[in-house]
């Protein structure tokens, strides 16, 4: 433990602050999600810590719900993302030859449109529900997840062990999961959590545009829509998911920074 | 007797390391290293990878490469301790007084520009030659040192000639400015054996030719077929 | 005649992104055609009537099968004719046409500002490699990469128009406003979107010129006795153009897509908030259109940078 830089612990300890106020939000938060507990954007009191919102609901209770759904559903599309992802990835490179190249120009296709323009497309005739958002953030990201794994499997493919695992008559699963896999790991799990970031930023994005989490349901992109005209009045409303997602999101980047530096610095030999 | 051209004294040269999760250390690379050349002659450093053969190489320049920094010693070249100038009088020495031959000189030569071009800067920079004077040296170089086509090889870029012919075109960069002492730095580390042979013996020759003062040429180990070609050309080897 | 190399590279490059922009829009018309939804079902709602249904399924063509439905709407886009809206009928292109013009004006202001700073600032964190300037940039370029474009935007309208009361908090123009007081409109948002790609362009600047800085013929050159601006002048700077052009250019793709959310924070009557505005009202043909130009323009772009550095590499503007 002590050889954790502080910047990482930090890190640490608010991501998994925020995790287990998602997890536990049901008995952290005073009100209920959709509860009118007084009036509209009352100012943060010892009743309502960070006031109400635009229809005299507990902001702070709505803070923490919305970080559990927004949570949840990032965590769900870098499930998916990743699995697929470095499923298919460490697939290609395996395989090689057509395999690889069919399913690499199809993700080149898909990475030639920005993301949010592809998911608005879709979303104009899908129904916007939570497992569709999943589904969609989780597609759209296994793309980069892909390319990421696929390169750092044809790296190691080429590597002796693997040579001889082949040579020994080994099957791909036995290559991928005993050979290619646990050298690929620490690239990766930096990956993840990069890829956990931009979910969160892209889910609270969709809700924001009203294409994501539907109301009455909270998520932190949604807490901003509700409460955008509150802007004008000088209440601050809006902002708290702002700095929420900020600090997530740079917590994250933390960690993530000090995992990549811890593999590449044992990598680096000499220092 | 005479000074030596470059006399080395109690030279210390460290650098820092940032081992991961810790405090950045200081390390020891050269502990006190004392040596002499006399103008005119050739001396090898011999010693395992990572002995600091080429940091002492460079420190005849007074530079440190990546953090790696002189801490200690004296160097003196033609009279005077270089590690006391300043970086302005620094700059007259390199280029100038001193030249070095890098390892790579794949990567050593900008690849956006072209060989003359960089082989005679130092030269007309240092207001050694003229701009033509240093073209006419740079051709007489490539001659010497065996590169095909003298006339016109200069007008390519460096992707455009083989590897072996860019090591001489290396030595030809190091030896345009007419300098006392050449730094080579394993000058046939990345060729293949037999270009080896035909640089050293074009490097020799146009040593001989050009009536180059002396060098420090470093060679690495295994000792067992390096020492070989460090004996071949050095008229003194020091480990 | 031989074609020299390097125009041979490009036009096999133009022709990748013709044939990328045709794949792109297969893939946007299968994204909105071939999905399980159905698009009569969207646009009345659950409630509708199953004639309802029908008649506006006759009415959409979809019952023509997809490729018939594609080949149409490919063959009309080809003509410049991008179809009419299904919520108040109206010709697309005439309605895209201003908008993307109001579009492009914001996107390029924000690269007139964003793209200098971000070479200067890129250069400043060099120069003071792992000093006080080079960690303060990071700090701050770390937590612009970490919010949402909308939120940064919230929070400068907050501060900026709200608090301070310097600019005004959304973003309206016409064709009868000077160019001054258009600027005024546009100020906080073209703010957001500086800090939204400045992070990652002055990050990928500051990578390619550190990358350049390491090489060892930057070495030689120090070891000729180069002064350091004649190094940077003679040695670096014909190297790190390329790469430095190349991260300006992703990024400015990328900016094209900030442009959509921030258009809808600040109200300003360019694509992105009509796109979004659409989506919503399920109005496919109009999200077809407008899908496909923010496609064209990202490829476009993705397109230049690659031919920048096929253009900026003496290995292929000079081949053996």
């Amino acid at each position: 433990m002590k050889n954790i830089p502080i910047s990482a612990m930090i890190g640490l300890f608010f991501t998994g602050l925020y995790f287990l106020m998602a997890i536990f939000a049901p008995l952290l938060a005073p009100y209920g999600m959709a509860e009118i507990v007084g009036d509209v954007w009352e100012p943060s009191s010892s009743q309502f810590l960070l006031g109400t919102d635009s229809i005299g609901r507990d902001l702070l209770s709505r803070m923490i719900y919305g970080g559990r759904t927004t949570i949840f559903i990032a965590t769900a599309a870098t499930i998916l993302s990743f699995t697929l992802g470095s499923v298919l990835g460490f697939f290609a490179a395996v395989s090689g030859g057509w395999v690889d190249q069919v399913i690499s120009r199809f993700v080149d296709l898909i990475m030639s449109i920005p993301s949010l323009i592809f998911a608005l497309v879709v979303l104009s005739v899908m129904p916007t529900t939570v497992p569709i958002l999943i589904l969609l953030m989780g597609l759209l990201d296994s793309t980069r997840v892909y390319r990421l794994a696929r390169a750092v499997a044809v790296d190691i493919t080429v590597m002796d062990y693997v040579e001889a695992a082949r040579l020994r008559g080994e099957k791909i699963g036995w290559i991928i999961f005993r050979e290619t896999l646990p050298n690929a790991l620490s690239p990766l799990v930096a990956e993840m959590g990069l890829r956990f970031i931009f979910a969160v930023l892209f889910v609270s994005t969709l809700s924001f545009l009203g294409l994501g989490v539907q109301p009455p349901q909270a998520d932190w992109g949604g807490i901003v829509k509700e409460n955008k005209e509150g802007i004008n009045y000088g209440i601050q409303a809006a902002l708290y998911p702002a700095y929420a997602i900020a600090t997530l999101c740079i917590s994250i980047n933390l960690v993530a920074d000090w995992i990549l530096n811890r593999t590449t610095s044992l990598k680096g030999g000499r220092g | 007797m005479t000074e030596p051209l470059l006399k080395v004294r109690g030279l210390k040269i460290g650098a820092t390391a940032y081992p991961p999760g810790e405090r950045p250390v200081a390390i020891k690379i050269v502990h006190g290293v004392d040596f002499d050349l006399e103008a005119g002659k050739v001396l090898g450093l011999i010693g395992e990878s990572g002995a600091g053969k080429s940091t002492i190489g460079l420190s005849a320049m007074a530079y440190g490469r990546g953090g790696v920094e002189i801490t200690g010693g004296e160097v003196w070249v033609n009279g005077r301790d270089i590690l006391k100038e300043n970086l302005r009088s620094l700059r007259r020495l390199r280029g100038a007084e001193v030249t070095y031959v890098s390892q790579s000189a794949a990567a050593s030569f900008n690849p956006a520009k072209k060989i003359m071009d960089q082989v005679t800067e130092a030269a007309i920079y240092q207001n050694k030659f003229s701009k033509s004077e240093a073209e006419e040296r740079a051709v007489e170089l490539f001659r010497k040192l065996g590169l095909p086509d003298p006339e016109n090889i200069g007008n390519r870029y460096p992707h455009q000639v083989s590897g072996g012919q860019l090591q001489r075109c290396m030595t030809a960069l190091a030896l345009c400015p007419e300098p006392d002492l050449v730094v080579f730095d394993e000058p046939t580390t990345a060729l293949d054996v037999t270009t080896q042979i035909d640089v050293l013996a074009a490097i020799k020759e146009a040593i001989a030719a050009t009536a180059l003062k002396p060098c420090i040429s470093r060679m690495t180990s295994p000792w067992s077929h390096r020492s070989a070609t460090t004996s071949w050309c050095c008229n003194k080897a020091k480990w | 005649m031989l074609m020299h190399p390097v125009l041979k590279l490009i036009a096999q490059r133009l022709a990748l992104g013709l044939l990328l922009l045709f794949a792109a829009s297969v893939l946007i018309f299968a994204g909105t055609s071939i999905l399980p939804g159905d698009v009569a079902q969207s646009i009345l709602g659950q409630s509708a009537t199953p004639e309802a249904l029908a008649n506006m399924r006759r009415e959409l063509g979809l019952n023509d099968p997809a490729l018939t439905r594609y080949f149409a709407w490919l063959g009309g886009v080809l003509q410049g004719d991008l179809g009419t809206a299904l919520t108040n009928g109206r010709d697309i292109a005439e309605s895209l046409g201003g908008r993307l013009k109001n579009t492009l004006f914001l996107a390029f202001w924000a690269a007139a500002i964003s793209v200098p700073l971000a070479i200067f600032l890129g250069l400043l964190a060099v120069r003071y490699k792992d000093r006080w300037p080079d960690k303060l940039i990071s700090a701050v370029t770390l937590t612009t990469i970490s919010i949402p474009e909308f939120m940064i935007g919230y929070v400068l309208i907050y501060w900026i128009a709200i608090k301070w009361r310097l600019f005004p908090s959304v973003a309206i123009i016409n064709d009868s406003m000077s160019l001054g007081e258009k600027l005024n409109a546009i100020a906080i948002p073209v703010m957001v979107l500086t800090l939204v790609v400045l992070a990652h362009m002055m990050r990928m600047t500051r990578a390619a010129i550190l990358n350049v800085m390491q090489s060892a013929y930057i070495e030689t050159a120090e070891l000729k006795g180069l002064g350091m601006l004649k190094i940077i002048r003679k040695h670096a700077f014909p190297n790190a153009i390329a790469p430095i052009v190349n991260v300006v250019m992703l990024n400015l793709a990328y900016l094209v897509v900030g442009v959509v959310v921030v258009e809808v924070v600040f109200a300003y009557p360019g694509m992105g908030q009509y796109l979004v505005d659409h989506v919503s009202k399920r109005d496919v043909p109009v999200v077809q259109a407008s899908g496909l130009i923010f496609a064209a323009v990202y490829i476009g772009l993705n397109l230049v940078a690659d031919i920048v550095s096929i253009l900026a590499n003496p290995r292929l503007r000079h081949p053996k």
